[in-house]
C-alpha cells in the first residue's frame, strides 16, 4: 500500500514538474510565438484556388501581405479590394499579397465568384487548421500580417484597417535595406 | 478505499489542468448567452408558445435571421424536443439596421443587447403529462465594430409542461337530469 502510495506521488510530483517547465520554459520566453510580431514567414506550400502553387519560398525577399479572410465577413471584404490596388501598385517593387481563406464552414460563396466579383486577383488560398497554427491562429476576420524582405513580421491587425494605413507600412519597409 | 481512488485521480487531474491551461482563451470567447425561456404549458393538440431570451455581449453584435445579405450568416435556432412533443416553427425578432465604420454607406441587420425569440411547440396526443425538456442550439456569427469571429452556437434547454387534453366534456354543464 504504501510503495503504491509512493509511485503515485512520484507520477503526480513528475507532472507537476511538466506542466510547470511546460507553461513557463526560458526557451519559449525568449522565442518569438507564431503570429507575433517579430516573429518569421512560416514556410508553407498550398495550392490557391486557381491550382497555382504558392509557397513563402517564392515570397523570399519580397515585402508580404498576408490577409485572413472569410466569404461571411463583410469588413474582409470592404479591406480586399485595397489590398489589391496595392498589389497592383507596388506588386513590380517586391510587394506580394496572398489572402489566406478561413474555412470553418461551407462559404456563402464560390469564393472565386466571391473574389472576381470585388475584382480580387491576388492568389487565394484554403487556410487549412495546420496553416493557420503555422502564423498562430486567429482571432479574428480580418487579420492581417505584414512582413519585411527578410520574413520578419512587422505589423499585425485584427480588424479592418484603412488601405492607407497599411499602404504607408508597405512603401516604410519597400524603402527599408 | 475512498482516499485511494482520490489519490489515482489526482495525476489525472493535474495532467488535465496542463493542458487546459495551455488553450488560448481568446478562441473560446463566447458572444451570446441564453438567458432562460419564458414557462411553457404545452396542450396535446393545442401548439403553445415559448420564449427565449439571449443577450448578446456588450460591443458586439450577431447578425439577424434576415441579415442584408446572401454572404452573410443567418441567427438560427435550433430546436431537438423530445419524441412527444414537436417544434412548429421559430419566430425571429427584426434586427436593427447599422452601419460600422468600415462601410458607412451599407447597413446591416443585427441583433445587440437583448433578443428574444419565440418558438411554437405542440404535444402529441398521446403524450402523457409532465415536464419534459427541450433541448437546441442558437447558431450565430459575432462581429465587433471593425472584425469578425467564426461561427459558434449556444446550446441551451428549457422545461416544457405537458399538461392532460381536455376530454371535450369540460365546461359542459351536466344535466339537472343526471345524479
Amino acid at each position: 500500500m504504501f510503495s503504491r502510495f509512493v509511485l503515485l506521488l512520484c507520477i503526480t510530483v513528475a507532472l507537476a514538474g511538466a506542466c510547470q517547465s511546460r507553461l513557463s520554459s526560458p526557451e519559449k520566453k525568449t522565442r518569438v510565438a507564431a503570429g507575433e510580431i517579430g516573429s518569421r514567414l512560416p514556410s508553407f506550400s498550398a495550392e490557391d484556388l486557381d491550382g497555382a502553387r504558392i509557397s513563402s519560398a517564392n515570397l523570399r525577399g519580397k515585402v508580404v501581405l498576408i490577409d485572413f479572410w472569410a466569404t461571411w465577413c463583410q469588413p474582409c471584404k470592404q479591406e480586399m479590394p485595397g489590398y489589391q490596388r496595392l498589389a497592383e501598385q507596388y506588386g513590380r517593387r517586391g510587394f506580394a499579397v496572398v489572402g489566406l481563406k478561413l474555412n470553418t464552414m461551407a462559404d456563402t460563396e464560390d469564393p472565386r465568384s466571391f473574389a472576381r466579383k470585388i475584382g480580387v486577383h491576388y492568389p487565394l488560398v484554403v487556410a487549412t487548421d495546420g496553416l493557420i497554427k503555422k502564423f498562430g491562429g486567429i482571432e479574428g476576420l480580418p487579420t492581417t500580417l505584414l512582413y519585411d524582405r527578410r520574413g520578419i513580421l512587422r505589423k499585425k491587425v485584427i480588424g479592418f484597417e484603412y488601405t492607407k494605413t497599411v499602404e504607408d507600412e508597405v512603401k516604410k519597409l519597400l524603402e527599408a535595406r | 478505499m475512498r482516499l485511494k481512488s482520490s489519490l489515482l485521480l489526482l495525476p489525472l487531474l493535474l495532467a488535465y489542468t496542463c493542458v487546459a491551461a495551455d488553450d488560448n482563451p481568446k478562441l473560446s470567447r463566447v458572444y451570446v448567452s441564453f438567458e432562460g425561456a419564458s414557462s411553457a404549458t404545452v396542450v396535446p393538440g393545442k401548439p403553445s408558445e415559448v420564449e427565449l431570451r439571449f443577450r448578446v455581449k456588450d460591443g458586439y453584435h450577431i447578425n439577424s435571421n434576415k441579415p442584408k445579405s446572401e454572404l452573410l450568416i443567418p441567427t438560427t435556432l435550433k430546436l431537438e424536443p423530445p419524441s412527444d412533443l414537436a417544434s412548429e416553427g421559430v419566430m425571429y425578432p427584426p434586427g436593427k439596421d447599422l452601419s460600422f465604420p468600415f462601410d458607412p454607406s451599407e447597413k446591416l441587420n443585427v441583433y445587440s443587447d437583448e433578443f428574444t425569440v419565440r418558438a411554437k411547440l405542440s404535444a402529441d396526443k398521446k403524450a402523457s403529462p409532465g415536464n419534459f425538456t427541450v433541448h437546441g442550439q442558437l447558431n450565430y456569427q459575432a462581429c465587433s465594430d471593425n472584425a469578425c469571429f467564426p461561427p459558434k452556437n449556444v446550446p441551451l434547454q428549457f422545461d416544457v409542461k405537458v399538461a392532460r387534453a381536455s376530454t371535450g366534456h369540460h365546461g359542459t354543464p351536466q344535466s339537472p337530469h343526471i345524479r
